[in-house]
């Protein structure tokens, strides 16, 4: 029983790293960019949500819309402002400057909301669900339907539309894309705005499990081991990815803590990363460059 | 209707094309020959605005596209099938197809279209699941130029078509770009197969080290001693 418990929880916690995991997918699929700002994205996402909630006294149905639109802003004016500028440049340099913008939002985020510790107002019921027999507290259960929704309405938007088939003519081959007419600095710039708005998600979730907090961007290293084991190019990767390393770490918290001291649960996710290097770099999901003349 | 007027390229201090002039009319085949390196390349991306001169303009159907941007000049009707065929590999062959008609505005005339295409290119209907990446060099070379014609464009650049296939496939992929002269497409053929494209063509302009040397007839060219030696020895 407390094993399923660890389980579930592993599944919850795992689709909100889905959600984080799907933003930096997003954009490496667009741009082969790594966006090591995805963290920061989140965090942004979850402080823009709680002031339209307490500062602006906004109700959570529109407080959430707001909150997604100005994150995809952010998401835009990043890639439109920062990116762009360099977007021809050697790709070590456009990832470090991802590096440099994540430094730059954190220390945005530090001037408008300082470094404590904020308690996220709740946006779900207090109570408990009952699933398989546990009792968990309904956030969980609503990330997992977050993270499934989400997920959904991409396969979709890339399978159905017109749009989402130019992301991946753009994601397979920018020139060939630009060749057909595809407006590509258009379609990079709507991946960044999707990924800021999964982000959000993502930090309202986040934020609602557990306390707000300048830190909070540091889960955006948790997407790491998540797109390297699902496969850096793939949304089903992401998804199974985030619940995987979720699970691992809920059940290695829950089981080793007691044996080993300290963090253990911190540490699993980038053990995984360092055997999923070492055995299968593409990850489990990702594609192996197929070419030929 | 596409007029090139001497148009400068130049990459760093490379000068890549140094004063270039061309014209192709409608309903024209002209072919650009010249071996590696000299240019042709970059006079097409140009043409595609995927490069910027620094001096020069270009125009098609009278109007100035030299500062456009790739998409827009897509939307006036031309379209590249760029060298080594650039197809969306992890894309199924249909899935490549619907690319093609992105910006087209009547989307209910597509299917008859496919079907066009399929009965012209029968092979890919075949494999029109299949991802993309896995056909063979001619069917990718098909599926580019399929994709490209599914723009409906009124002037059509290829872009070393030949390279890198077979012989035989090579002499298909020809007929197919002599069906596609048929339907009345304008065609700028980039080739350094020297009697192909001179075969197929009406004019040629010979490319060298970014200017043009020799322009002419097909008929004239093939005549002429310096191309013989050159370019068909």
């Amino acid at each position: 029983m407390l094993l399923l418990q660890f389980i579930l929880i592993g599944i919850s916690i795992g689709s909100v790293y889905a959600l984080i995991a799907l933003g930096t997918v997003l954009i490496y699929k667009a741009t082969r960019v790594i966006n090591f700002a995805q963290g920061e994205l989140v965090m942004i996402g979850a402080f823009i949500g709680y002031t339209s909630l307490v500062s602006w006294g906004l109700p959570i149905f529109i407080a959430l819309p707001v909150t997604l639109l100005l994150s995809g802003v952010i998401g835009y004016l990043a890639e439109r402002f920062v990116l762009r500028r360099i977007a021809h440049g050697p790709l070590i340099s456009v990832i470090m400057v991802t590096l440099g913008l994540s430094i730059f939002l954190k220390g945005g985020v530090t001037g408008v909301w300082g470094t404590s510790m904020y308690s996220f107002p709740k946006i779900f019921p207090e109570s408990t669900i009952n699933l398989l027999g546990i009792k968990l507290p309904q956030v969980y259960f609503w990330s997992m339907v977050v993270a499934v929704i989400i997920f959904v309405l991409f396969v979709f938007f890339f399978k159905y539309t017109d749009l989402g088939l130019a992301m991946r003519g753009v994601a397979d081959n920018q020139k060939a894309a630009a060749s057909l007419g595809v407006n590509v600095f258009s379609v990079v710039g709507l991946s960044w705005v999707f990924s800021g708005i999964v982000a959000a998600l993502g930090g309202i979730l986040l934020a609602n499990i557990s306390l707000l907090n300048i830190n909070m961007s540091d889960v955006g290293l948790k997407a790491f081991p998540v797109v390297i084991l699902g496969g850096f190019d793939s949304l089903l990767g992401a998804v199974i990815g985030g619940l995987v390393i979720g699970v691992i770490e809920s059940v290695a918290g829950g089981y080793l803590a007691t044996i080993v001291s300290g963090a253990i649960d911190q540490v699993v996710a980038f053990a995984i990363l360092l055997i999923i290097l070492l055995i299968k770099p593409q990850g489990l999901f990702g594609t192996k460059e197929v070419e030929r003349l | 209707m596409l007029k090139v007027s001497n148009l400068r390229v130049a990459y760093g201090k490379v000068n890549a094309l140094k004063g270039i002039s061309l014209e192709v009319h409608r309903g024209e085949v002209v072919t650009l020959i010249g071996s590696n390196g000299a240019g042709k390349s970059t006079l097409l991306k140009t043409i595609s605005g995927l490069v910027r001169p620094k001096t020069g303009s270009i125009t098609f159907e009278g109007e100035e596209i030299t500062k456009a941007s790739p998409d827009a000049i897509v939307g006036r009707g031309i379209a590249h099938v760029p060298e080594g065929r650039r197809i969306f590999t992890n894309l199924t062959v249909m899935e490549n197809l619907k690319a093609g008609a992105y910006l087209r505005k009547d989307k209910e005339q597509l299917q008859t279209d496919y079907e066009e295409m399929f009965s012209l290119f029968p092979i890919l209907k075949e494999r029109k699941e299949q991802m993309a990446g896995t056909l063979s060099g001619g069917e990718q070379q098909m599926l580019a130029l399929c994709r490209a014609l599914l723009s409906k464009p009124k002037l059509i650049i290829l872009d070393e078509p030949s390279l890198g296939l077979a012989p035989l496939i090579v002499d298909l992929v020809f007929d197919v770009i002599e069906k596609v002269r048929q339907t009345g497409i304008t065609i700028l053929l980039v080739e350094q197969n020297a009697h192909l494209a001179l075969e197929i063509a009406q004019r040629a302009y010979v490319l060298e080290t970014g200017e043009i040397k020799l322009s002419g007839t097909s008929e004239s060219l093939l005549k002429d001693e310096r191309v013989i030696e050159a370019y068909l020895g």
